[in-house]
This record gives C-alpha cells, sequence and structure tokens, in this order.
C-alpha cells in the first residue's frame, strides 16, 4: 500500500486510517490486539511545514506523557549510548560497532563525490547483537537511504515493525533531523521523506484516540 | 532568572578555572580536593605518587605534603571568596574540616560573572513544573531529598564479592556518594569478613562510620547466613562485637537467613544477638524463604527489588558487576493528611497518577543526564553499564496508610492503574526508538523521610516474651501486616519494640517462630524501649 501527502500530519493519518480500515487483526507477544498492514509506504513530500505537528497533537493528551522532542532528536544524533537504553539509533548510525561512521565517513564523502549514488544506506540492524530470539528489544530502523534527486536530498527508512499511532510521528521527526544535519554538510536542500513500514500497526487500546486525531482538521 | 555578577575586581586565572570546573558539571558537588585533582590534574597525580611510594626518602614525600597544602589553600582562598560573593555554597563540612561546594543557582537559572576581561556563564538545567508540586505546598507529598531527587540515586546495591579488601570497597563507597542520597547496601557482606583480618573490618568501620555521619547516608551491611561455613563462625562472630563496640549509627546490619539457619545454629545467633542487645543496638531479619532479592534500609524507608527480575540478576549479571541500581526517585505520600484535607477516593487515585507522571519525567531528566550526574556509578560496571539502571524502580512511599479504612483495597486498585501507566509508557518509548524502563514500586516511609510528615497515628509494635507471639491479637495483627507485603512490593518492614527481659536465648526462640509461622520478609528487632517498655503487644508497621 502506498501513500503521498504533502504534509507529515495528512501523511500519519492517512497512515493511521489505511491501518485501520484496511487492517488484519491479530494478537501480538504481549497479548496486545492490533490492526496490521504490511508493507505500507508513506511519502511527505513537504515534511519541514509541520514536522513536529503528530508530536505535539499526542502531547495534546493528557493520558500519557511522550517523550520530549529534545530526546527524539538526541537519540537518532547522539554517538553515545546513554546507559538508560537498551539500544539507540545515534551510535548504530555515528559508531556502529564503536568503530564506523556510517554518516561522516562514508554517506557524505560518497554523495559529496558521486551525487547520484544509489549506495548512500546506513544499516542499523546488527545481527550480531539484533538476531537474538532472547533479546528484549530491537531497533525498529532497519536501513535509511539517502538519495540526491534534483538537488534535494530525499530519505527512505525501512521500520521492522512500527507503531503508527506512538512511533511513526518520532520515526519520522527523526529521520528529519538526520536528513537536515546530512543535508547542511552536502550543502543541498531536504528532499521528501519516505517511510517502508513492514508492520504497520495499530493498538485496539489506542482506537478511540486514533479516531479523535483523524477528526482533526490537518 | 539571570543574574549578573560584576563587582569591577579582576578575575584571577584560578578562580576562572574553578568556575569553568562548575560550568563544565553544574550539579556537582566538588570538595577542595576534588578541584585540585580537576585543576592540577598533573601535578596532583604527582603530589599522590610521592606521597604514597613508599621507596621516596622522607623528604620528598614531605614535600609533596607541603605542595598540596599550597596548592589546599590557594583554591580554598578563592573558594571561600566565591561563596562570599554568593556564586558558591558551602554544601557539607565533616568534623576534620574538608568542605564541599555546590552552584549558588537554582535548576533553570543562570549566573553571569563577568570581572574585567573575563567572563563566564553558569547555568543548572530547568527542571519542568511538576504536576505535584501545589500538593507539595499543601504537605501532602514530598520528594525525598528535593534538592538532589533528580542528579541523585536513592538506592544502590555493591556486590561484595566484587572486592578483595576494604579499602577497594571504602574508594568506591565514597566515590558512590556523590551519586546517591539515602543508602547504599552492602550484600554479602560476610565474603569480605571471611577474606580478611578482623583488625582491617574494624579500621573499615570506622572509617565508613565517619563518612557516614559526614555525608549523611545509610549503609547496610547484608549478611548471607545461608551458606554458613562452621569453621569460620567465631571469626564472625567477632566482627558483630567490634560492630557492637563502635556502635556505627548510620550502618544497619540485616541478616539474611531461614528458619533452619536459626535453628541449627542458633547458638551462634544467641551470642551475635547477645553482643547486639548489650549496646541496644537494632538489626534486621531478611526471611529468604520468602523473598530472595535483598532488602534495604535507608532513612526515607525499606527498598528491595523485584524477585524475578532479581533471580536473573543472580543468574546472569551477579558476577559482572560491582553495583546495581534500586531505586532511583522516591515521592511520600501522606494519607492521613490527604484525607484530613481532601477526602475523596477519586482524588487519591487521580493524585497517584500524577506522582507517576513525576516520577516519569525525573527518570526522564536522569536518563538524558546520566553520563553527567552518575559517572562514577556507572564507571563501577564498566563495559556493563547499561545494565546498572536495568533492575531499578521508583518509589511512592506511603506513610500513616493505617488511618483509611479500605486502603488497603485502595491501593490494590491503585497499583494496577501504576502499572498500566508504567507498561503504556514503555510501549510508547519502545515506538519511539527509545526502549527504556519505567517502573513504579509501593513502599511504607519512616518518619525520617521527611521532618513535616504529619504525626505518627499507628501504634508500635511491643513484646516482652515469647508467649505473647501466641496471642489471639498478636496473631490477628500479624496476620493483617503479612497481607501488607503484597501491596508494598517496593520495601514493608514490621519493626518490634522489644521490651522486658530480653536475652540472645529468648529472642532467637522468638525470630524462629516469626520464619515458622508469618510471612514478613523483613522485621526489625529495635532495644530502644528495653527498659520500662510497655509490656502489651499491639500494633506496629
Amino acid at each position: 500500500m502506498e501513500i503521498k501527502e504533502k504534509t507529515t500530519m495528512e501523511a500519519w493519518k492517512s497512515g493511521m486510517k489505511a491501518v485501520l480500515d484496511e487492517g488484519r487483526e491479530f494478537v501480538d507477544t504481549n497479548k496486545r490486539v492490533c490492526r496490521e498492514v504490511i508493507n505500507l509506504k508513506i511519502e511527505v513530500s513537504d515534511p519541514k511545514k509541520d514536522i513536529a505537528r503528530p508530536i505535539e497533537t499526542l502531547n495534546e493528551f493528557k493520558k500519557w506523557v511522550y517523550p520530549p522532542i529534545d530526546e527524539i532528536e538526541n537519540i537518532i544524533l547522539s554517538k553515545k549510548l546513554a546507559p538508560a537504553y537498551a539500544y539507540s539509533y545515534g551510535p548504530a548510525i555515528f559508531n556502529y560497532d564503536n568503530k564506523i561512521n556510517q554518516v561522516d565517513d562514508f554517506i557524505i564523502p560518497l554523495l559529496k563525490s558521486d551525487p547520484v549514488s544509489r549506495r548512500a544506506t546506513v544499516v542499523l540492524w546488527d545481527p550480531r547483537t539484533d538476531s537474538n530470539p532472547n533479546k528484549k528489544a530491537a531497533p525498529g530502523f532497519v536501513m535509511l537511504h539517502f538519495r540526491i534527486e534534483d538537488g534535494r536530498l530525499n530519505s527512505t527508512a525501512v521500520i521492522r515493525s512500527n507503531d503508527m499511532f506512538f512511533g511513526w510521528p518520532a520515526n519520522i521527526y527523526q529521520m528529519f533531523v538526520l536528513q537536515e544535519y546530512i543535508s547542511k554538510k552536502l550543502n543541498c536542500r531536504p528532499g521528501n521523506l519516505a517511510t517502508f513500514s513492514i508492520s504497520a500497526h495499530i493498538f485496539k487500546d489506542e482506537f478511540d484516540e486514533i479516531k479523535q486525531v483523524l477528526e482533526k482538521k490537518s | 532568572m539571570v543574574y549578573l555578577i560584576n563587582n569591577g575586581a579582576k578575575m584571577n586565572q584560578l578562580e576562572y578555572n574553578i568556575l569553568s570546573a562548575y560550568k563544565e558539571y553544574p550539579e556537582r558537588e566538588f570538595s577542595t580536593y576534588g578541584l585540585i585533582k580537576l585543576i592540577y590534574a598533573k601535578e596532583s597525580e604527582k603530589i599522590e605518587a610521592d606521597i604514597k611510594n613508599e621507596f621516596h626518602n622522607k623528604d620528598t614525600s614531605l614535600q609533596a605534603k607541603r605542595l598540596k597544602a599550597k596548592f589546599h589553600r590557594k583554591v580554598l582562598y578563592h573558594l571561600n571568596k566565591l561563596v562570599e560573593d554568593g556564586i558558591l555554597k558551602m554544601s557539607t563540612e565533616g568534623p576534620k574540616g574538608h568542605k564541599h561546594f555546590i552552584l549558588n543557582i537554582k535548576p533553570g537559572e543562570e549566573l553571569l560573572v563577568e570581572k574585567r576581561k573575563k567572563k563566564i556563564i553558569l547555568t543548572k538545567s530547568d527542571m519542568p513544573a511538576m504536576p505535584i508540586e501545589g500538593y507539595e505546598q499543601r504537605g501532602i507529598l514530598y520528594k525525598y531529598e528535593s534538592d538532589t531527587w533528580i542528579d541523585r540515586l536513592n538506592a544502590i546495591l555493591l556486590e561484595c564479592i566484587q572486592f578483595s579488601d576494604y579499602n577497594s570497597l571504602l574508594k568506591t563507597i565514597s566515590d558512590c556518594f556523590s551519586n546517591i542520597n539515602d543508602v547504599i547496601c552492602l550484600n554479602d557482606f560476610e565474603s569480605l569478613v571471611q577474606k580478611n583480618t578482623l583488625d582491617e573490618f574494624s579500621a573499615f568501620l570506622k572509617k565508613l562510620s565517619t563518612e557516614c555521619d559526614d555525608f549523611g547516608k545509610k549503609v547496610n551491611l547484608v549478611f548471607d547466613l545461608t551458606f554458613f561455613e562452621e569453621d569460620k563462625l567465631d571469626k564472625l562472630l567477632s566482627a558483630f562485637s567490634i560492630f557492637s563496640e563502635l556502635q556505627p549509627e548510620n550502618i544497619i546490619i540485616i541478616l539474611d537467613a531461614r528458619a533452619r539457619e536459626f535453628n541449627h545454629f542458633s547458638e551462634f545467633f544467641e551470642k551475635v544477638i547477645n553482643k547486639l542487645l548489650e549496646k541496644k543496638i537494632s538489626f534486621y531479619i531478611k526471611n529468604r524463604d520468602l523473598h530472595e532479592s535483598p532488602y534495604l534500609v535507608g532513612k526515607g524507608g525499606p527498598y528491595t527489588f523485584d524477585d524475578k527480575e532479581w533471580s536473573y540478576y543472580k543468574k546472569e549479571l551477579s558476577t559482572k558487576v560491582k553495583g546495581i541500581a534500586c531505586t532511583q526517585a522516591s515521592v511520600v505520600f501522606d494519607v492521613f493528611k490527604f484525607f484530613e484535607e481532601i477526602k475523596d477516593v477519586g482524588e487519591f487515585r487521580t493524585l497517584l497518577l500524577k506522582v507517576a507522571k513525576t516520577l516519569l519525567y525525573a527518570n526522564s531528566m536522569q536518563r538524558r543526564k546520566s553520563e553527567e550526574y552518575f559517572r562514577n556509578i556507572l564507571r563501577l560496571s564498566g563495559q556493563f553499564s547499561k545494565e546498572f539502571f536495568m533492575f531499578s524502580r521508583n518509589c511512592v512511599r506511603f506513610w500513616n496508610y493505617e488511618t483509611k479504612e479500605n486502603i488497603k483495597d485502595i491501593l490494590n486498585s491503585a497499583k494496577t492503574e501504576i502499572n498500566n501507566f508504567c507498561t503504556a509508557e514503555e510501549s510508547i518509548f519502545i515506538a519511539c526508538g527509545m526502549p527504556t524502563r519505567f517502573k513504579i514500586a509501593f513502599s511504607t516511609a519512616f518518619n525520617e523521610f521527611n521532618s513535616k510528615l504529619s504525626e505518627r497515628r499507628f501504634e508500635a509494635m511491643h513484646l516482652t516474651k515469647l508467649e505473647e507471639l501466641y496471642s489471639k491479637e498478636t496473631k490477628n495483627r500479624l496476620k493483617e501486616l503479612e497481607s501488607t507485603f503484597n501491596i508494598f512490593d517496593g520495601g514493608n518492614e514490621i519493626r518490634i519494640y522489644r521490651g522486658g527481659n530480653a536475652t540472645g536465648e529468648s529472642i532467637v526462640k522468638e525470630i524462629i517462630t516469626i520464619l515458622n509461622t508469618y510471612k514478613l520478609p523483613l522485621f526489625c528487632y529495635n532495644f530502644s524501649e528495653l527498659k520500662g517498655a510497655d509490656i502489651k503487644l499491639t500494633r506496629f508497621i
């Protein structure tokens, strides 16, 4: 399934609506009832306009506490793994295996020397630690891809398991800050953002809140 | 709020260096020597080496000591000046005159120090407004040590089996004191007693006691007595003798055992208890048959781990790490005060959820600043530093809870709501790509948690002889208290004020009876009322 929208808020709502209307119900490992669409692609052509709007919308609900935006940002940009997290995207991107800075030492030099390259891929899944059936938590982002088209840096993420209500707003924001970081270094404009969610799902516990969001004006 | 300090004076380079240290670590408490080590890193390394190195002649050592004193005077001069200017304030001073200093600004405030050409901006991170502040002002809720409740942990556990001698343990404890605000538990302490001499134990205890008094912390010595080595009992008994002679006020003994050990080694326990009884030193018994994981006893109240998680820790990590966090932050709920003023059960539950959100904010700050706040203790576990918080929880403590009818039912259902909240928050954080732990446990409080808590409204439990344990009144009371251990999964205790003619022999018999009859994972024998105590066994929490 493929969704293309101009703004982040529209894309989020369309994604959730697609899963709500067309998803298949199942019970997950934690015995929670989910609705799921397999292989959902969502593309946002002008994300900058309202990139934080879905997070702000979630913060308007007083029922729970959503992570602070600086912490969401820090997770993808910080090279250090804070001890309180089971895993973190920043160290995987900027310090993979405590050795490889996939962005500064690979993506940026590659796209500088070959702007039409299709090899600008960052991998976040580490089979040595993540392909362990006893591991409780494994990264949602499996890979990120960057491509320059018409002078704009476009980004695509493959997300293994994607909670469309709580997770997607943070994921798209994290992609955005990373895209900004790279585009500044490449001296080009940031372009569109696309997520490819292998399991795009929502939980029955949040159906009421999802419906409230869908009723909101973008 | 921004403050400007500009008194026209010139800023000395050393003064600037001191302020730079506080700029880098705005939350940290520095001792004079801590600053010397930071500012004169190379010199202080050499000084230490010269002082310690036995092969150097006396002159070298004396010279090094003089140089150290010189640096000390210089730094202290500027520290005092900064205190006079209102930039720093003294936080603690030990009996030997060792001073500690902190930045004299509140979180969120900024201080601009400008003297001639030198300018430095000092800030402390801002704390968001917490949704319980109104209740704090009304005296219904209190954070534990509100000044340090974000940048210090309540309670940690150190594994004594990872230390070969007392000196290395003492150094680690000293390092950890700046990162905790209540208690350090020394687990399996008997292993160190067995490995080292009694003189070393005595010296350690004296130093530890002074440190505890200076820094206002508690330390627990947990003796695992389930693996008795009969030939080493004399040494253990001598250690208890030394302990009772010294009577360290802030060091608490917890005997971790089962009824089996008390039966088989009753003579040994009688001797131990006689030693403690002589000096009226309270001690705790933890029933290993009922609760695997250690109990910790601080100023705020008792702490413990989740037993299932503890089994995992024992199996996978306990031999790899030096320590783990037990409790991150605590809030106490004065139940009597709440129902006196508000009376509404619905609001009680709503307020508990607000407490949960407050603890979540606190954890969020701790996560983001963990490297800065907890640097010393994270170093403890080396490559396993990520596992340091793997078993920690936050704590809501309840004070005077028995004053409300049906409180157990109310707390049980509120606990379910709080657990659901924690699970939901963990799911949200996982969904956002930041898998982190957030757990809240319920516990009872001690009145030392906060001096403003309402007056104690429950009766203490007194015991003068074994037979009283068989009275109907006692049986009912203890059975009732048993059930509170299920609610207070984060820590609970029963304190028995022993009066009458107590002997080691009679107390051992009582302990065996309690261990065999009641499901009380932790209880304390207190001898403060030994003379002229009320001989009626009534009630306690």
